[in-house]
Formats: C-alpha cells, structure tokens, sequence
C-alpha cells in the first residue's frame, strides 16, 4: 500500500526540511504543524523497524518490540518537551516554541531514520554473531540518538540565524537531557528489548551502580 | 518491567496519538483552506 500522493509530498518536504534546506521552510503555521506530526509519526514508524530487527530471535519480542520501542521514543519526548518549553521561555530565547517543537520532531525523525537503516545490519549479526550482535544493537542507538542531537542543535541555530543563540541551544540541552534521562527509565520499563541482559534493563539504578 | 506501570504509560502513549491525529486533521483542513484562498487571489 502506497502512502496517499498529500503524503508523500509531506514526507519529500521533511527530508528536505531535516537535511536543513534552505529554501525547505513551510509557509504557514498549519503546514508546519502538518509537518511537524508527519515527523513524529515517520519517526516512530522508522523506529518500529529498529525494534523488529533488535528482537528477531523470537518472533513474540520482535512483534512487541515494534510497537515498545516507538511507544519508548514518543513517552520520553512527551515528558522532556514541558521542560524544554520552559527553559525556552525563561531563558527569554529569541526562538518561538512551535519552532522548538518543530525542530525536536524533526530530529526524533533523522534519528529514528539512522536506526531504520542500521536495522538489517542489527538484525544480520544477531543472527550470526555472539559477539558484535549485542554491541551493534547498542552502538546503533547511540549512534542514532547522536545524530538526532546534532540535527536537532543545528536545527535550532538555522532557526535563530542572526539573532542571539544562548537562550535558544539552553532549551536545546535541557531538552536534550530530559529526553535522555526519562529514555533510561522508559527503556527499563519496557524491558526486554534485547533478548540478552544490557545495565539498561535495570534503569539508572543499574547503570549507575558501578 | 512494572506491567501496570507500562500499561499506564501505554494508554498516555495511545491518547497523545490519537490527539496528534486530531490536530493533524485540523490542520490539514485549514492548509486546504489556505490553498483554496491563495488560488482564489490569484484568479482575481
């Protein structure tokens, strides 16, 4: 089934606007936000890929997990964005929320695409390797929550282009925290993801017993 | 894993996308609208 010819055009705009074209910008409040969803949603379908491949070795972890991981990815940004609104009003940024908004969808989208394609080498290892499978799995997430940190930060300057910047990239690293922070827990709570034991099946406490 | 704790976060999970749903359609149907008047304009 092919995606409807409005939303094709939709998602030809979100790659041109996450690749950071110049001339990609939506010209009104209601194409934005039309933009701004088809991100999240691509990103949490894109993501749903990443979960079937890292829980392939049984066919029961690989169906939950393609619904557990966007459901990890959509919770954590619901609960860093009040924050990041916050620090974006109080540090009195030059950027306006919506925008704010926009570019986390956006880079919630280039994340969840460097784990949509790092998905077959993911599921082909764990297949055939007992030693890379589980680092490859773990690497490509952090692999893609940097990308998605990097786009979400230049995202944020092309925003603000010519006009001050602290305020602006402040709510960017709160937000980028927040999302980091309320992932670990998110993450536990849906554990298992990966059919072997990670410190990240445990939450902080696990992590940070060392 | 906390099952009910899951459950909950399951359900805030489904309701922020179904309510994204809702703003998706809004906004859609004001994009048309928009669309609608710029042609309009440009007829004139």
């Amino acid at each position: 089934m092919l995606p409807s010819p409005r939303m094709q055009t939709n998602l030809s705009e979100l790659m041109s606007v996450t690749c950071g074209a110049p001339d990609a910008a939506p010209d009104s409040r209601a194409h934005q936000l039309m933009l701004t969803i088809t991100a999240l949603f691509a990103g949490l379908v894109l993501s749903s890929l990443w979960g079937l491949a890292a829980g392939s070795t049984s066919a029961a972890m690989s169906l939950a997990n393609a619904y557990k991981v966007p459901m990890v990815i959509l919770l954590s940004a619901v609960t860093a964005l009040p924050a990041g609104l916050v620090a974006l009003r109080l540090s009195n940024a030059a950027l306006p929320a919506h925008q704010l908004v926009a570019a986390f969808a956006t880079s919630i989208f280039g994340g969840a695409l460097v784990l949509a394609v790092l998905a077959p080498l993911v599921a082909i290892y764990y297949h055939t390797s007992t030693k890379a499978g589980l680092p490859l799995a773990l690497g490509s997430v952090f692999v893609s929550l940097a990308t998605a940190s990097l786009l979400f930060g230049r995202a944020v300057a092309r925003r603000v282009a010519g006009r001050p910047k602290r305020g602006s990239l402040f709510a960017v690293a709160v937000l980028v925290v927040l999302f980091l922070t309320a992932l670990l827990q998110y993450v536990a709570l849906a554990s298992p993801i990966i059919s072997r034991e990670t410190p990240f099946d445990g939450g902080f406490d696990r992590v940070f017993s060392r | 894993m906390n099952p009910t704790l899951w459950l909950v976060a399951c359900g805030i999970g489904l309701a922020v996308l179904a309510a994204l749903v809702l703003v998706y359609r809004r906004a859609a149907a004001r994009r048309e609208l928009e669309i609608v008047d710029e042609l309009l304009d440009k007829e004139l």
